[in-house]
């Protein structure tokens, strides 16, 4: 156990990292085919969004002409790949709304308060309900445990836009304790503590909403987990060596326990990162969520397959920072795979 | 045993097995209660949904439960008839998802080696696609429908059945009963379709419950960013339509709180039968 990190650097170079990573390798691909195949299939589509009925026949030539959807697939193909590998900042084309930014531009005005968001309502949720579910699964009491499986189990299935907005009507229309949607950061221009306090004072409900979305299930893993573990040999033993339950939670139980959780988080990124945005659109708040709603309502093709692409993007990069961090906890993951 | 019994009476046990404990009578009652609604809703719903029968925007009263929306349809009427357009979705999804999770996942860990690989390094990269915004960019290219939004996120969630089956699978062709089952001279399709199946079929529904939930809470999402099929009537469009309307800064919360609430109503009636088919069956093996 003393030696896990130094011989996790070692792990980091076996093969179980390496498959891994040729996954994420996969999933990238995959998600950059896409994002050429989709505007491609219909360029009509994509052309109408400019201006529907209003177009000529040459004018709608001229626009295809113009981002290259009239040359051979294959071409096309080639200079995608050129755009977006060959150069910096890549080129994933020019958002039509916010014209003549490009979608890289846009999307990374957005990108920051998304991870803000995100990681921020994630910690909370994330550390609070390992050690409310540790603490659960030790006591085991059939009360709090059966309360807890139908807070996540209910949980499941409330979409977070509903939730948001029943925290916006009690918090900001009813009591006045939060604003209603983030709007005022940018009167506050410098980088100084009255734009921290204002952001924070803006983003809490946000982070709020994500933390009561998100904690029940994180607590629901770590408690099942710890349920279990504590049959486990080891542990029967520590208890034995008349160890504080302190030092059996902490030391002995979590960091086993801490496993099955991270996976959870890694693989649930996806689904955190949907609600998460939707949750953006209701408060104003101005992260990628909320420019994939203004996106959707002026047509911006461009931009939303941006959006698609980066998030599919942080999904792929959350999930190798999990596996590193599985090597690190994991002694014996290398013999697994 | 099992096999003297008939099919009615083995049903009738396996339920009143889910019925034992707590959280499976609760399961069972909600979603037993969601179904019939869906089936009988025009004969529950007081009005037809989509007929103006009342004064626009009337608070809750004894002729409108629910009160009334914009144009005077009633809400308690839309949210019974929107049982049936969500309920088609979860279940739609959750069969779909089922079916190709449980075969992919079957065959790669019945054959296993290089094509049992390749399927899975294919799970692998479907798994961790982001959802909602995949939706939305399928949405904004092809017209907004609910076999569109089913398909998409079939696709997205089949991978996670198809890796649990896969594992199970693996595990279970180890098995003697499975070379019992070829030395009767039974082929490979009968020997994974009602050898192993029959053992897996209980974790294939957990996880068909779990796809069928996250399908109507993503719809809903595709209907909140204003891409969702609005033909159909489902919890998410009147959620839709609520917030349009601006029913919560008009302090009309009978009229955006239900929705979401039968939304999360369902899916712990859905889960909590999940857990207990899995509990009952897992006791048994």
């Amino acid at each position: 156990m003393t030696g896990g990190s130094l011989s996790g650097v070692r792990r980091l170079r076996s093969g179980y990292l390496k498959g891994r990573l040729l996954g994420s390798v996969l999933v990238f691909i995959a998600v950059y085919l896409l994002n050429f195949i989709l505007p491609r299939l219909e360029p009509g589509n994509f052309v109408s969004a400019l201006g529907q009925q209003f177009l000529t026949h040459e004018q709608r030539q001229r626009i295809l002409a113009m981002f290259g959807l009239n040359e051979p697939p294959w071409v096309q193909f080639v200079k995608y790949v050129e755009q977006t590998f060959l150069s910096f900042p890549p080129n994933y084309g020019v958002s039509f709304s916010h014209y003549p930014l490009s979608v890289w531009t846009v999307v990374m005005a957005y990108l920051p308060w998304t991870l803000l968001l995100i990681v921020t309502s994630q910690l909370i949720a994330w550390s609070t309900g390992i050690l409310l579910g540790a603490w659960l699964g030790w006591r085991q009491g059939p009360r709090s445990n059966s309360l807890m499986l139908g807070v996540s189990t209910f949980m499941w299935g409330v979409p977070s836009y509903w939730l948001a907005t029943i925290l916006i009507f009690v918090f900001a229309i009813r009591l006045h304790f939060f604003p209603p949607a983030l709007t005022g950061v940018e009167a506050v221009t410098s980088f100084n503590l009255a734009w921290v306090a204002t952001v924070l004072n803006h983003a809490f409900l946000p982070i709020l909403t994500l933390v009561i979305l998100n904690l029940p299930a994180h607590a629901t893993v770590m408690r099942n987990t710890m349920v279990s573990l504590k049959q486990e040999d080891f542990m029967i033993a520590a208890e034995a060596r008349g160890l504080r339950s302190r030092t059996l939670i902490l030391g002995h139980a979590a960091r086993n326990a801490l496993l099955p959780s991270v996976t959870r988080l890694a693989l649930t990124f996806g689904d955190i990162l949907s609600g998460a945005y939707l949750v953006e659109i209701i408060y104003s708040y101005p992260g990628m969520g909320y420019l994939t709603a203004q996106s959707v309502f002026s047509r911006d093709y461009p931009v939303l397959q941006g959006v698609f692409f980066f998030s599919a993007l942080l999904v792929i990069v959350a999930n190798i920072l999990a596996d590193i961090a599985y090597v690190f906890l994991d002694p014996r993951v290398e013999y697994v795979s | 045993m099992m096999e003297a019994r008939s099919f009615p009476k083995r049903f009738l046990l396996f339920i009143s097995s889910i019925a034992s404990t707590y959280s499976g009578k609760i399961g069972l009652v909600l979603s037993i209660s969601l179904i019939l609604t869906a089936v009988f809703a025009p004969w529950v719903a007081p009005y037809p949904p989509r007929a103006m029968s009342g004064v626009p925007y009337s608070y809750p009263s004894l002729s409108h439960l629910l009160g009334t929306d914009d144009i005077g349809q009633d809400l308690l009427s839309q949210l019974i008839w929107a049982t049936r357009g969500s309920l088609l979705i979860a279940i739609s999804a959750g069969l779909l998802t089922a079916l190709a999770g449980t075969t992919v996942g079957l065959f790669s860990g019945y054959y296993g080696g290089r094509i049992g690989e390749g399927l899975m390094r294919f799970t692998d990269v479907v798994l961790v696609l982001p959802l909602l915004p995949l939706l939305i960019v399928m949405a904004a290219y092809f017209p907004a429908s609910i076999i569109l939004v089913i398909g998409v996120i079939s696709f997205l969630e089949w991978p996670q059945i198809a890796r649990v089956i896969r594992s199970q699978t693996l595990t279970l062709k180890t098995r003697p009963f499975v070379d019992a089952s070829k030395l009767c001279g039974m082929s490979d399709l009968e020997i994974m379709f009602k050898v192993l199946l029959p053992n897996l079929i209980s974790l294939v529904l957990l996880y068909a419950v779990f796809a069928a939930v996250t399908a109507v809470v993503m719809e809903s999402g595709l209907d909140f960013v204003g891409l969702g099929s609005i033909a159909n009537l489902s919890w998410g469009v009147m959620l839709y339509f609520a917030l349009a309307r601006f029913a919560m800064i008009r302090g009309m919360w009978w009229w955006f709180i239900p929705p979401g609430l039968m939304i999360a109503i369902m899916g712990t009636g859905f889960i909590l039968i999940g857990y207990e088919i899995e509990r009952v069956t897992r006791l048994r093996v």
